[in-house]
C-alpha cells in the first residue's frame, strides 16, 4: 500500500512521464497510474484533477478541449517544454533518492 | 428507474457548497465520472451499482475540496501582485489604456486635436520667450532696482516736453549735494560714436564710442576682462575698449597698458570689457572719459539737455523724495539763468528696467527701445491662439459624446463614481496635450529660424530648448491647457446618465449650442486678427508712401569725415562730387526724415520773449532745390548772397501756427534769436511742413538756418543720370578725396523705410499669427464637419432617395456652420474696431479706417471655412443612399 503522502509527492513525475510519451485525457491518465502502481493506491480518482490543475498553473503541462470521435468532449493534457525540463530534475532527484535508499537498505535482506 | 443525468446533477450539487471548485474542474470530473461509469457498465455491472462505484472511485467532495484548496493557497503564497499606490485611482491603467485606444481608433480627431494644440502651444511659447526677453532688458545690472535714469521735463506755458537726456551740470551737482545718490554719471554721444583707429599703417573706422563719467562703471555692470573699473578712465587720454577691439588690435596679448591710436592721438587702454549682453538698451561698448572733451562752455549749461544721466541711489533711498529734492536744490540754478525764465524744469527718475520699454514719450532716447503695446498685443494674441486650440479640443470632445456615452454608461453601471470618470477624461486630456507638447517642441525647433527672421533684433538661441526653465514653463502651459481644455468635456461626459444612454436617442444634441458658440468665438478671434493685420499693413503702407514734403527718390547720402575743429570747404566738395556728373549736390547737418537738433530760441519784439525749445535744421542754399521743397510764403536763401546765412532763416508752417501768426505771410520779416549761437535772424520765408522726422512723429515748429560748421553729410541727387555709372564715378572721387577711408553711403528712400521697422515687424508677426489662428480654427471646423456629416449620413440618404440633389445637400451641410462662422466674423468687427483705433491713436498721421479690411477678413474667413467643410459635404452628398440606409 502506497501512502497518500508518498503518492502526492510522486504524482508529479508520474504524470509528467506519462504525458511525455504523448497527450492524453484525465480518465486515461488515471487508469495508467493505477496500472503502474498495481492497484496498491490509497487514492481516489478525483485526486488526480487538482494535481493536473496545479501542474497546469505551474506551466508544466497545457490543456486543450478536443471532441472525440464519439462526440464526447475531452480535455487533453500535453507536456510543455518547461515540463520536460522539470521532469529531468525530478528524475535526477528521485534517482539519487532511490540510490540512497538502496545503499542503506542493502544489509536488510541479511537481517531477514 | 435509474436516471443517470438526474443523478449526475445531484452529484454535482454536492460540489457547489465548496468555493474551491471552479466550473471547469467540475466539468472535468463529470467527464471522468461518465467514463468510469461506462467502463463499469461494460464490465457487466448494473447502472445503479456502476454509478455508485464510479462516484466512490472519484472520492468525496470534502476530500477533493481540501486538495483543491491547496492549489489556491499555492497561488496566494506566491509573490504578492503589484498594486498601484493609494494616490492612483484603482483603474489608472485602465484609463490610460482607454485613452490610448481612443487615440488609435480615432486617428483623424486625435491628429486635429494634437496638431491644433501643438501649433497653439508652440506659438504661445514663442511669444512667451519673446515677451520675457523684452521684459528682461537691463535687469542683468547689479542692483538694477536702485539705478535710475534722470529725465528732464521742460514745461513752457502749455507746452511740455520730456527728455531722456539731462542738463550736463546735473550729475556733478547730484554727486556733491545728495547723500541719497550713491553714484551719478553722464554719457555723451558725440560724433555718432565712430572713431578712426590706426593699426600700423592701416586705418579702420570703429563704432560704439561714447564719452562717460568713470562712475558709470560703478552704476552699470560692465564685465571687465582686463583693468579695474574703479580707476579706468581716471585721466583724459585713456580708453576702455570691448573685447572685439582688443582682439583685433592686440591679438594674443594683453591690451591693458598698450596704446591705441584713435583719431591721431595715442590713447592708453585702461580696461577691456565684455560686450554688453543683447538685452542691454545701451549698445555702446567703447568708453572715453568725459574729461577728454576738455571743458566746453555747454558743460555748464543748465538749460541744454544733452546727456543721458544715470544715478544709483543709496540702499533704502526713496526715489520720489529724491526727485522733489532735486527740484528744490536745482531751482537756484534756473532762477539765475535768463534762458530758463518762464519755464519749469522738472527732473524725474526713470527706473533702469523701464528705460527700454517706456521711453517712447521721451525725446532723444538713445540706444534700443521696445514697444510695450506690441508686447501686450502679442501676449493677447498668444493667449487667443491657445484659446482657439483649446476650443477645438472641447468641441471635438463634446461632439463625440454620443460615442463615448455607452462607455460612460457601462462604467457607471459597473459602479464608477463621477469623480473617477472625471479623472479618466482628464487623463485623456493630459495624454493628448502631452503629445501636443512634444510635437510643439519639435515645431519650435523647426520653426526657430523662421521666427528669428520675423523678429529682427531678437535671436532665439538654440540653447533655450535645453534650458530647464523653458521646459518647466512649457509643462506649466501644457497643464494649464489640459486643465482648460479637458475639464469641461470631463464634467460634461461624466454627467451622462446611463439610463438615457441605453434607452437610445439623446445624442447630446443639446450641447451643439455650446459648440456653435465656441465656433463663433474661434472665428471672431481669427477674423479680429485678420482685420488687425490688414490695418497694420495699411498704416505701414501709408507711412512708407505718405508724401514727406520733400523728394526722397534717388538721393545718395554720405557722411564727410572730419577731425574735431577742422573746417571743410563744402562748396568745393559739392563741386568735386557733382562736376563730373552734372548732378546736383547739397550739404546739410541732418538727413531729412532722420530728425533734427533742437535748441532754445525766442521771438524778438513779440510774445512773452521767453526761450523755447525749437527744432533746428541746418542746410545750405541748394537744399530746398535738391529736395524739391515748397514755400508757403517768402523766399528761399539766395545763393548769390552768402552773407544772408548770418542774419536770415526759414521757418516751417508749424512754427507759424505755434507763434500765433495767422498766415505764413505774417511771419516774413519777424526776428528770432536762434539757439545754437544765440544770433538774431529774420525770417525770409516759410517752408511748407515736411517730415524731418519719421511719419510716426508730428511735425513740430522748425527753424532752418545755414550754418556750415554744423554740416556733416552730402546729398547727391542721382535723378538725372545712370545710377550704376554715377555710383562708380562717385566712389572714384571718394577714393581720390579720402584715400583709405571706407565709403559708407546709403540711398535715402531705403534708409527711410527702415524707420518703420517696428511696424513692419509687428505686421510680419501679425500675419503669421493670423494664419496660424485661422489654421487651427479650420482644423476644428474640419473635425466638426466630418463629425456632423457622419452623424447625418442617414438623413442625407433619406433626402437623396426623396430626390434631393447633391448640390442641395452640400448647401444644406455648409449653410449651418457658415451661419455661425459669419456670426463670429461679424461679432469680431466692433471689438476689433475699438482696439485698432487705440493702436492707430499712437500715430499722429494715420489712415482713415475703411470698410474693406473688415469685409475682406470676413469673406476670407468664410471662404476658408467653406473650403474646409466642402470636402466632407461633397463626399457625404455623393455617397450612395443604399449604403447608408441598408441597415434599417
Amino acid at each position: 500500500m502506497i501512502t497518500k503522502a508518498l503518492m502526492a509527492a510522486s504524482t508529479k513525475p508520474i504524470i509528467l512521464t506519462i504525458l511525455k510519451s504523448g497527450e492524453d485525457y484525465g480518465y486515461n491518465i488515471i487508469q495508467r497510474v493505477k496500472e503502474l502502481s498495481g492497484g496498491t493506491l490509497d487514492w481516489s480518482d478525483g485526486m488526480l484533477y487538482p494535481v493536473l490543475q496545479r501542474l497546469e498553473k505551474e506551466n508544466l503541462i497545457s490543456s486543450q478541449w478536443i471532441v472525440s470521435d464519439e462526440g464526447r468532449h475531452r480535455k487533453y493534457y500535453k507536456i510543455t517544454v518547461a515540463g520536460r525540463k522539470a521532469l529531468v530534475t525530478e528524475m535526477a532527484q528521485w534517482q539519487s533518492m532511490i540510490k540512497a535508499l538502496n545503499l542503506i537498505w542493502e544489509p536488510m535482506p541479511e537481517t531477514e | 428507474m435509474f436516471d443517470l443525468e438526474k443523478e449526475i446533477i445531484e452529484w454535482k450539487k454536492g460540489f457547489n457548497k465548496y468555493e474551491s471548485f471552479e466550473d471547469g474542474l467540475i466539468a472535468d470530473m463529470e467527464l471522468h465520472l461518465r467514463d468510469a461509469f461506462a467502463q463499469l457498465r461494460q464490465e457487466g455491472l448494473g447502472a445503479e451499482e456502476a454509478f455508485r462505484q464510479a462516484v466512490a472511485q472519484i472520492g468525496t467532495a470534502e476530500q477533493l475540496a481540501t486538495e483543491y484548496g491547496k492549489n489556491r493557497e499555492l497561488a496566494l503564497d506566491r509573490r504578492t501582485p503589484w498594486r498601484p499606490g493609494r494616490f492612483m485611482p484603482a483603474l489608472f491603467w485602465n484609463y490610460i489604456k482607454a485613452a490610448l485606444r481612443k487615440l488609435r481608433r480615432q486617428k483623424g480627431y486625435s491628429l486635429i486635436n494634437v496638431l491644433g494644440l501643438a501649433v497653439g502651444i508652440a506659438c504661445s511659447m514663442f511669444i512667451f520667450l519673446y515677451v520675457s526677453y523684452e521684459l528682461s532688458f537691463d535687469r542683468y545690472h547689479k542692483d538694477y532696482q536702485r539705478i535710475f535714469r534722470v529725465g528732464l521735463e521742460m514745461q513752457d506755458g502749455a507746452v511740455s516736453s520730456k527728455y531722456a537726456i539731462n542738463v550736463p551740470p546735473l550729475a556733478p551737482k547730484l554727486r556733491e549735494s545728495f547723500p541719497e545718490v550713491e553714484k551719478a554719471a553722464r554719457l555723451c554721444f558725440l560724433d555718432d560714436g565712430r572713431r578712426r583707429v590706426k593699426k600700423g599703417e592701416e586705418i579702420f573706422y570703429e563704432e560704439g564710442f561714447v564719452y562717460v563719467d568713470p562712475e558709470i562703471f560703478s552704476i552699470l555692470s560692465y564685465d571687465f576682462i582686463e583693468g579695474n573699473p574703479t580707476n579706468a578712465l581716471k585721466s583724459p587720454r585713456t580708453v576702455v575698449i570691448p573685447r572685439r577691439l582688443a582682439e583685433k588690435y592686440f591679438p594674443h596679448e594683453h591690451a591693458l597698458g598698450k596704446t591705441l591710436n584713435i583719431n591721431n592721438q595715442d590713447i592708453l587702454v585702461t580696461g577691456v570689457v565684455k560686450t554688453p549682453p543683447a538685452n542691454s538698451h545701451l549698445i555702446n561698448d567703447a568708453f572715453l572719459p568725459m574729461t577728454a572733451l576738455g571743458n566746453p562752455r555747454w558743460l555748464e549749461d543748465w538749460t541744454w539737455p544733452g546727456m543721458p544721466t544715470f544715478v544709483k541711489l543709496a540702499a533704502g533711498a526713496d526715489a520720489l523724495a529724491v526727485e522733489s529734492k532735486i527740484r528744490r536744490i536745482c531751482a537756484s540754478h534756473y532762477n539765475k539763468d535768463p534762458k530758463a525764465q518762464g519755464k519749469l524744469f522738472h527732473h524725474f527718475l526713470q527706473p533702469l528696467a523701464a528705460v527700454y520699454l517706456h521711453s517712447s514719450d521721451l525725446e532723444y532716447n538713445s540706444g534700443l527701445s521696445g514697444n510695450p503695446t506690441n508686447l501686450f498685443v502679442f501676449s493677447a494674441v498668444g493667449l487667443f491662439i491657445l484659446l482657439i486650440a483649446c476650443i477645438n479640443f472641447i468641441n471635438l470632445a463634446t461632439a463625440q459624446a454620443a460615442q463615448r456615452a455607452k462607455e460612460v454608461g457601462v462604467r457607471k453601471v459597473a459602479g464608477a463614481a463621477r469623480s473617477e470618470l472625471i479623472g479618466q477624461f482628464m487623463s485623456e486630456a493630459w495624454l493628448t496635450t502631452l503629445q501636443a507638447m512634444l510635437l510643439a517642441l519639435g515645431l519650435m525647433i523647426v520653426g526657430r529660424p523662421l521666427f528669428n527672421t520675423l523678429t529682427t533684433g531678437f535671436e532665439l538661441p538654440f540653447a533655450v530648448f535645453w534650458d530647464p526653465r523653458t521646459l518647466l514653463v512649457m509643462l506649466a502651459l501644457t497643464s494649464a491647457v489640459a486643465g482648460l481644455a479637458g475639464s469641461y468635456p470631463a464634467f460634461y461626459l461624466s454627467a451622462i446618465k446611463p439610463a438615457s444612454v441605453f434607452k437610445g436617442g439623446g445624442h447630446g444634441s443639446t450641447r451643439s449650442r455650446l459648440r456653435k458658440t465656441l465656433v463663433i468665438v474661434q472665428f471672431a478671434i481669427s477674423v479680429s486678427l485678420s482685420i488687425g493685420t490688414i490695418i497694420i499693413f495699411q498704416q505701414l503702407h501709408f507711412m512708407q508712401n505718405k508724401s514727406l514734403g520733400f523728394q526722397k527718390g534717388q538721393k545718395l547720402i554720405f557722411q564727410i569725415p572730419r577731425e574735431r575743429g577742422q573746417t571743410i570747404d563744402w562748396e568745393m566738395l559739392k563741386n568735386i562730387f557733382s562736376r563730373r556728373l552734372g548732378i546736383r549736390a547739397t550739404a546739410s547737418a541732418y538727413v531729412p526724415g532722420w530728425g533734427a537738433g533742437s535748441h532754445q530760441a525766442r521771438l524778438l519784439g513779440e510774445g512773452d520773449g521767453n526761450y523755447r525749445m525749437m527744432f533746428d535744421f541746418f542746410f545750405d542754399a541748394d537744399f530746398p532745390e535738391v529736395y524739391g521743397m515748397k514755400l508757403a510764403a517768402g523766399r528761399f536763401f539766395n545763393r548769390e548772397m552768402p552773407t544772408e546765412a548770418a542774419n536770415a532763416c526759414l521757418i516751417n508752417e508749424a512754427a507759424v501756427t505755434a507763434s500765433g501768426w495767422s498766415t505764413a505771410q505774417d511771419a516774413i520779416g519777424k526776428r528770432i534769436e536762434t539757439g545754437l549761437r544765440g544770433k538774431v535772424k529774420s525770417v525770409i520765408g516759410v517752408v511748407k511742413n515736411f517730415h524731418y522726422r519719421g511719419v510716426q512723429f508730428r511735425v513740430e515748429p522748425l527753424i532752418m538756418e545755414i550754418d556750415e560748421p554744423m554740416f556733416g553729410c552730402l546729398t547727391l541727387d542721382l535723378q538725372a543720370g545712370n545710377i550704376p555709372q554715377a555710383l562708380a564715378a562717385i566712389k572714384d572721387t571718394w577714393r581720390q578725396q579720402f584715400p583709405g577711408r571706407p565709403f559708407d553711403y546709403f540711398f535715402l528712400d531705403a534708409a527711410l523705410a527702415e524707420l518703420y521697422e517696428a511696424e513692419e515687424k509687428a505686421g510680419r508677426l501679425a500675419t503669421l499669427f493670423t494664419a496660424l489662428g485661422l489654421f487651427i480654427a479650420c482644423l476644428g471646423l474640419l473635425g466638426l464637419a466630418s463629425f456632423t456629416t457622419q452623424q447625418r449620413t442617414k438623413e442625407i440618404g433619406i433626402r437623396k432617395t426623396l430626390g434631393a440633389s447633391a448640390a442641395g445637400i452640400v448647401a444644406l451641410l455648409i449653410k449651418d456652420f457658415s451661419k455661425w462662422v459669419s456670426f463670429g466674423a461679424l461679432a469680431a468687427c466692433p471689438l476689433t474696431l475699438f482696439f485698432i483705433r487705440q493702436w492707430l491713436q499712437e500715430f499722429p498721421y494715420r489712415i482713415t479706417l475703411s470698410w474693406w479690411p473688415f469685409a475682406i477678413s470676413i469673406l476670407l474667413a468664410l471662404l476658408v471655412a467653406v473650403l474646409t467643410m466642402i470636402f466632407h459635404a461633397i463626399r457625404a452628398a455623393r455617397a450612395n443612399p443604399v449604403d447608408s440606409l441598408r441597415y434599417e
